[in-house]
């Protein structure tokens, strides 16, 4: 009996434009995420091509400023043995309020292990000398345009309103970064200050110019070494950044999906109505035959998702190759623009599990409507 | 005969045709409505006054990597006509994870060219180190409040800073998705040294400089047998002088480019083939690959209206005077459908916003209702109606 209904309706004019229908909705979901996938493949592409440093900063785990996190600077000594690492900074930053002829500033202090190696490191210009002991201190140049402070100046700085140290300025430095605004100087200044402290806020690390499997294995060697608190962090966030990015693109893509499925929903919903409007006689003749109720009803289902998933397979065609097309004549017509278009399995097979689902939905109501009313008399 | 007082078109019937019809203009809508809120919203990246122009090297690939030499503001600031010059520096960064764009301002210049309201906290000065004010919606987004310490790392150097939140501002929509800080801070991350900045924005007096001749009075300035210019005694130049320790670097003019800020931002997108036609085609194109359901539904709801047409047909009334009758009556659904579409598109849109937080470049996208966008719906809709009740109305 179901090979006689199928026969029977499949043979119907109209199953063509009704696949070709559903068909073109589901060729605009698969262009156009076959052309986010280049946009954002390109996106990643970008990440990969750009120099990217190889600087890391160790944190405590639990915080989310480098002001908070507290560390063991014993962490650095270990990180030091591994041999593709370039240089380890361990750093305390301190916030604390300059005192200087001109009037008061709230700073931050930077405490460096050696300050002459920082300032190697950071490749920074000295308008002096690096600070060497306790009594002395480097000032970043935008801090002492700021301050007017001159080299050989003597500077207060307050810690916590009630500890106060007296330093020299011995050099004024120029790094292009945040110390530009800091006051640098050694850590056992402030160990002094703060009694015996192992703790540091942080530890920036560089790693040599080896081979990318060189380096992985020196961050697996790195995290082994970390205690349970502490993270490590690549600085230059292309690949976090890009992935963002992409992610962005994949929200409002799949926001303007969920339109497409709902107009692919009311597509079936009008294939069943139609093959209901136009097949009554059909219907009747199974009716008369002996079919049962809920055989019209399975019928209506199973036909109505045959030709959405029809509809959805050759929609994915059309959408790929017309994907191919548009960007085969956008590469000629500008040549400096590169589209390359792909989809994924993964995603195929997510198109067609969604245009499943939606066809469903669609035809449901028109096809359990039938069964409710699906007499003979009905039908004629 | 007058089919004006038959009722043969079955209200069970034009629901759902009512529904598809309205379905398909969402459709068209919301894809027109997303695609011009983002080439609007990024064209008015850097402002949209007719006054303000951006200074920038031409042969940067995007808004974001360009950089012209940092002195060139107080050059631009000398010139007759110009009110006012903002050197900036905008950076992608990454904080907590979540893609980001500073902009390194000397604020004093800054809010020349732009209003700014701050919600909590204090205005951004020159001298405020370590300090950011952000955009209302960036506060949101990050979940940041006043005094907050962040965490900044670098897409384009190899530099992390430390910040605190001084201030939460509300300004233009773009914006309000923004870090403001400190010129130097913003040079920083962009990792390419004091003397460099993104770009310099200038408002200029349109009665006395455009474009072209502002362009014009820089190359001539920058000749090496120039009679030096009145210096310049601005607060950006006393500001800049006093803390950044940029230097004359030498650069290439012919690199430079000058366009009103729109156009700069035009300019950009339409390097990648994007132009407001070029996207109101393509929601052309959506809406044509969507009219297949729309024209089965039209078809379909003829055909179940087949045996009435026939009964008014065989009481003498003409195919010509069915058609007309039809389309009449199709029309005014149409018209329904394509009103009720527009609603619901700008509801889901205003919803997207709110709710879904649609981003683009890690800006949102602000829903705008284009007059274009509500005409090409209504249009398309009835030609689509008109076109297939043209041709099969009356023949069932």
């Amino acid at each position: 009996m179901h090979t006689i209904a199928f026969k029977m309706l499949f043979r119907k004019k109209g199953t063509a434009s009704t696949v070709l229908a559903i068909a073109l909705l589901i060729a605009l979901i698969t262009s156009v995420s076959a052309l986010v996938n280049n946009i954002n493949s390109q996106a990643t592409a970008l990440g990969t091509l750009a120099r990217i440093g190889e600087t890391y900063l160790i944190t405590d785990k639990n915080s989310n400023s480098l002001l908070e996190s507290r560390i063991d600077v014993n962490i650095a000594d270990a990180i030091r043995n591994v041999s593709e690492v370039k240089y380890v900074l361990p750093q305390k930053l301190i916030p604390a309020t300059l005192t200087a002829t001109t009037g008061n500033y709230p700073i931050l202090i930077r405490a460096v292990d050696e300050p002459q190696t920082f300032f190697n490191m950071k490749k920074a210009h000295i308008n002096g000398i690096a600070s060497k002991n306790q009594s002395h201190a480097n000032v970043g140049k935008i801090l002492s345009n700021l301050a007017s402070i001159n080299k050989n100046d003597n500077i207060t700085l307050t810690i916590n309103d009630s500890s106060t140290i007296k330093v020299q300025i011995v050099g004024i430095t120029t790094t292009n970064d945040q110390s530009d605004t800091d006051i640098i100087l050694p850590i056992i200044t402030l160990n002094e200050l703060f009694q015996k402290n192992d703790n540091i806020s942080y530890i920036e690390l560089a790693l040599k110019d080896t081979s990318t499997s060189a380096r992985n294995n020196a961050i697996n060697q790195i995290t082994q070494i970390l205690p349970s608190n502490a993270q490590i962090t690549k600085v230059q966030q292309i690949d976090t950044f890009a992935q963002d990015m992409n992610n962005q693109t994949l929200s409002f893509l799949n926001l303007w999906s969920i339109v497409i499925y709902t107009v692919v929903a009311a597509a079936s919903y009008v294939i069943a109505t139609k093959l209901i409007t136009e097949s009554k006689y059909e219907l009747s003749m199974l009716k008369i035959m002996g079919a049962k109720r809920s055989l019209t009803s399975k019928t209506i289902l199973a036909y109505t998702i045959i030709l959405a998933t029809a509809g959805a397979i050759l929609g994915i065609a059309i959408g790929i190759v017309g994907a191919q097309v548009a960007s085969t004549t956008i590469r000629w017509m500008f040549t400096n623009i590169s589209v390359a278009p792909f989809i994924e399995v993964n995603q195929i097979i997510q198109i067609l599990l969604l245009s499943f689902v939606s066809s469903i939905v669609g035809c449901i109501y028109p096809a359990l409507k039938v069964v409710q009313k699906a007499t003979v008399e009905n039908f004629l | 005969m007058s089919l004006k007082g038959f009722r043969y078109l079955h209200k069970q019937h034009i629901i759902p045709l009512v529904l598809i019809l309205t379905l398909t203009s969402v459709l068209f809508s919301v894809t027109a409505f997303s695609f011009l809120s983002f080439y609007n919203g990024f064209a008015s990246y850097v402002g949209e006054e007719e006054n303000v122009v951006a200074i920038y090297d031409r042969r940067s690939s995007t808004p974001f990597t360009g950089l012209i030499p940092t002195y060139l503001t107080e050059q631009v600031n000398s010139i007759d006509g110009v009110l006012a010059s903002s050197p900036e520096t905008i950076t992608p960064c990454v904080v907590n994870n979540q893609s980001i764009f500073i902009r390194g301002i000397v604020p004093e210049e800054f809010v020349k060219l732009n209003n700014i309201t701050l919600i909590e906290g204090n205005m951004l000065n020159l001298s405020n180190i370590n300090t950011a004010i952000i955009g209302k919606g960036l506060a949101e987004k990050l979940n940041l409040k006043l005094n907050d310490e962040i965490l900044v790392f670098s897409v384009l150097s190899e530099k992390h800073i430390q910040l605190q939140v001084k201030g939460i501002c509300e300004s233009n929509p773009i914006m309000d998705d923004e870090a403001l800080v400190p010129l130097y801070v913003g040079q920083w991350l962009r990792g390419a040294g004091y003397s460099y900045v993104t770009l310099i924005r200038a408002k200029i007096d349109i009665d006395q400089l455009n474009a072209n001749s502002l362009y014009a009075e820089i190359i001539k300035t920058s000749q090496p047998t120039a009679t030096p210019q009145p210096t310049a005694t601005s607060s950006t130049k006393n500001q800049l002088d006093q803390l950044v320790p940029y230097a004359q670097t030498h650069f290439d003019v012919d690199r430079l480019n000058i366009e009103q800020t729109q156009t700069f931002m035009k300019n950009y997108l339409n390097r990648y083939g994007v132009s407001k036609d070029t996207l109101l085609s393509i929601s052309v194109v959506v809406l044509f690959f969507a009219s297949g359901t729309a024209a089965s539904a039209l078809t379909m709801f003829l055909n179940q209206h087949k045996r009435e047409i026939d009964i008014l047909q065989s009481i003498g009334a003409s195919k010509r005077k069915i058609k007309i009758d039809l389309l009449s009556k199709v029309l005014t659904w149409s018209l329904i459908s394509s009103t009720l579409g527009t609603i619901i598109a700008a509801t889901l849109m205003l919803l997207f916003e709110k709710v879904g937080n649609i981003q683009v470049l890690s800006h949102r996208l602000f829903f705008q209702l284009d007059p274009l966008i509500v005409a090409l719906n209504f249009t398309l809709i009835l030609s689509l109606t008109a076109f297939i009740v043209a041709r099969s109305g009356g023949n069932q």
